[in-house]
């Protein structure tokens, strides 16, 4: 007989949580990482919008960010997340650091994505005289789309792995789960359970991740 | 018409400076395929760059047809880039599109309508016979195949003047001669003016009327191919033109020349080079000839034939001999 001091529901409850969180942290960090990641490399020395003024305020700007390890990001921007949701409790308080966290990670990422792209398809298009915002379109996106969608992949899994610490602001999910009840309560069935889920979600997450790319390599 | 005018470029690093280009002039008039051939570093990358705006000189003037691209703002330079097609020696494709979408893109950067794209691209793809491949990925192509693609593309939009960056380097023996005649098509049937730059002699022989031979940022002989190829004057020209053209025996030359008799390097071209000479030398003065080496190339349609031989005999009738070939226009020199 499994003893267990939750319920089905608390777990189902959870496993909402923890997909809330990163669904809705991915899709807006994604977009303002993606953002991000173009901007300092169409900015950089020798980019199709050369400006060292904005190169040189996201570089560090990134940087110091993404020297923040999440437990201590989540705590040291409660002021900012009161402002954005009003509260500094629950799922919602979790998504502002969980944002401010995983954007400049996508941003970097992308930067690496994007600055693979052979130099000699940038020349083509410089010498098809395509304008910057063409470059990007029709040449930097699409020849990195495979390198992108890994990257996002990569994302989502730090994603996850940073939910398991939303607990500390009562933003639930299955890391929380884990924390409170597996460990602290010594309930060896749901933290079982709770690393299990997250081993399957993240293969699922990492094998979706390779078959996009894949597909976006044609390999 | 490209007009270089004294143009120099200095690439500054953080301690030294790399002269790329010194003071070159060059003239590439309209329709012409003009050749620069040199090893790797002498500037001919860096020069070529210069006509699309992709490189910026020093000093001095880059013309092309009439107007100065220098002073033209970022619009009007893409524009005037629109006129100008470049071939590359890795093809520059797009992994993640179809032939199609490569062949297409300069119309869709230009604005053209599906229809037109698609007819456009269509004509393009027969010209160039790659009709059968429109829906496949550069990953599946062979490297001519790659390159025929990279050339509709630089066609596509009817430029003017075509670029030609080390077009076959990466290209077999068979493929180049290929795309060589490709790109001679090209040149015949839209009258484009093409700039081909290459560090192999034999493109020069087999598509260029002019050539250009550049060693350390500078242009050290130009003229029309035929006069270059035939009495090159700088030592690095002669060996590029010994590349395609072997003017005979330089090594094995040396054991010769402690045997009796006098070694002379001939070269017979225009109205000498079906002459007999050899029957007449023979017939008209008391020498013995002795044949060490002989070739013939064709240049340009006309016919070069290089030959060094022996002469023995008295001292007085192999001067003579010598100075009745002179006499009779062919290019000596004693070995």
């Amino acid at each position: 007989m499994i003893q267990t001091t939750i319920t089905l529901q608390q777990f189902m409850q959870a496993l909402q949580d923890t997909l809330v969180m990163v669904l809705f942290s991915l899709v807006v960090g994604a977009i303002i990482g993606i953002l991000l990641g173009i901007s300092v490399v169409v900015t950089r020395p020798g980019g199709v919008l050369e400006n060292q003024w904005i190169y040189r305020v996201l570089n560090p700007v990134i940087n110091v960010i993404r020297s923040l390890p999440f437990i201590i990001l989540l705590v040291a921007i409660i002021p900012f997340t009161r402002l954005i949701v009003h509260t500094t409790i629950g799922t919602p308080a979790a998504i502002v650091p969980l944002i401010v966290f995983i954007a400049p990670y996508i941003g970097r990422l992308v930067e690496n994505s994007l600055l693979e792209v052979d130099a000699g398809i940038l020349e083509a298009a410089n010498a098809m005289g395509a304008s910057p915002w063409q470059v990007i379109w029709h040449f930097l996106l699409p020849e990195a789309l495979g390198s992108l969608i890994l990257s996002l992949t990569t994302a989502t899994i730090g994603l996850i792995g940073a939910t398991a610490m939303a607990g500390t602001v009562g933003g639930g999910g299955i890391g929380d789960l884990a924390i409170s009840y597996g460990y602290e309560r010594f309930d060896t069935f749901t933290m079982i359970a709770t690393v299990v889920i997250l081993i399957l979600v993240v293969q699922a997450v990492q094998s979706f991740g390779n078959f996009l790319a894949a597909k976006a390599r044609r390999i | 018409m490209i007009e270089f005018q004294d143009v120099s470029k200095i690439y500054h690093g953080k301690d030294s400076e790399t002269v790329a280009l010194k003071n070159v002039h060059l003239t590439i008039h309209d329709g012409e395929i003009y050749g620069v051939i040199g090893y790797s570093g002498a500037g001919k990358s860096t020069l070529i760059r210069m006509v699309n705006a992709l490189e910026t000189p020093s000093s001095g003037k880059v013309i092309v047809n009439g107007s100065d691209w220098s002073t033209c703002n970022k619009k009007q330079l893409r524009h005037f880039k629109k006129k100008i097609g470049m071939v590359f020696q890795h093809f520059n494709l797009l992994e993640s599109k179809t032939v199609f979408a490569n062949v297409a893109i300069p119309l869709i950067l230009d604005g053209w309508s599906k229809d037109a794209i698609k007819k456009r691209v269509t004509e393009l793809l027969d010209f160039v016979g790659l009709t059968d491949k429109v829906e496949r990925y550069p990953n599946e192509l062979s490297g001519g195949e790659k390159q025929r693609v990279g050339i509709a593309r630089a066609i596509a939009l009817n430029p003017e003047i075509l670029l030609c960056d080390e077009a076959t380097s990466a290209l077999d023996p068979k493929t180049t001669e290929q795309i060589l005649a490709l790109l001679k098509r090209i040149n015949q049937e839209y009258q484009i003016t093409m700039l081909v730059i290459t560090h192999e002699m034999g493109v020069i022989q087999k598509i260029c009327q002019k050539v250009a031979v550049m060693e350390k940022g500078k242009i050290i002989e130009e003229g029309s191919v035929f006069d270059v190829f035939v009495h090159p004057k700088h030592p690095t020209t002669r060996d590029f033109v010994r590349t395609v053209i072997p003017d005979g025996l330089s090594d094995q030359l040396e054991s010769f020349k402690n045997e009796k008799g006098q070694i002379l390097k001939i070269e017979f071209a225009d109205q000498t080079v079906s002459a007999p000479i050899i029957n007449q030398l023979i017939k008209n003065f008391p020498v013995t000839v002795n044949i060490l080496y002989a070739n013939m190339s064709e240049i340009q349609g006309k016919r070069v034939g290089h030959m060094v031989i022996q002469l023995e005999g008295e001292q007085e009738a192999v001067n003579k001999a010598i100075n009745y070939m002179k006499h009779l226009g062919i290019y000596l020199e004693e070995a």
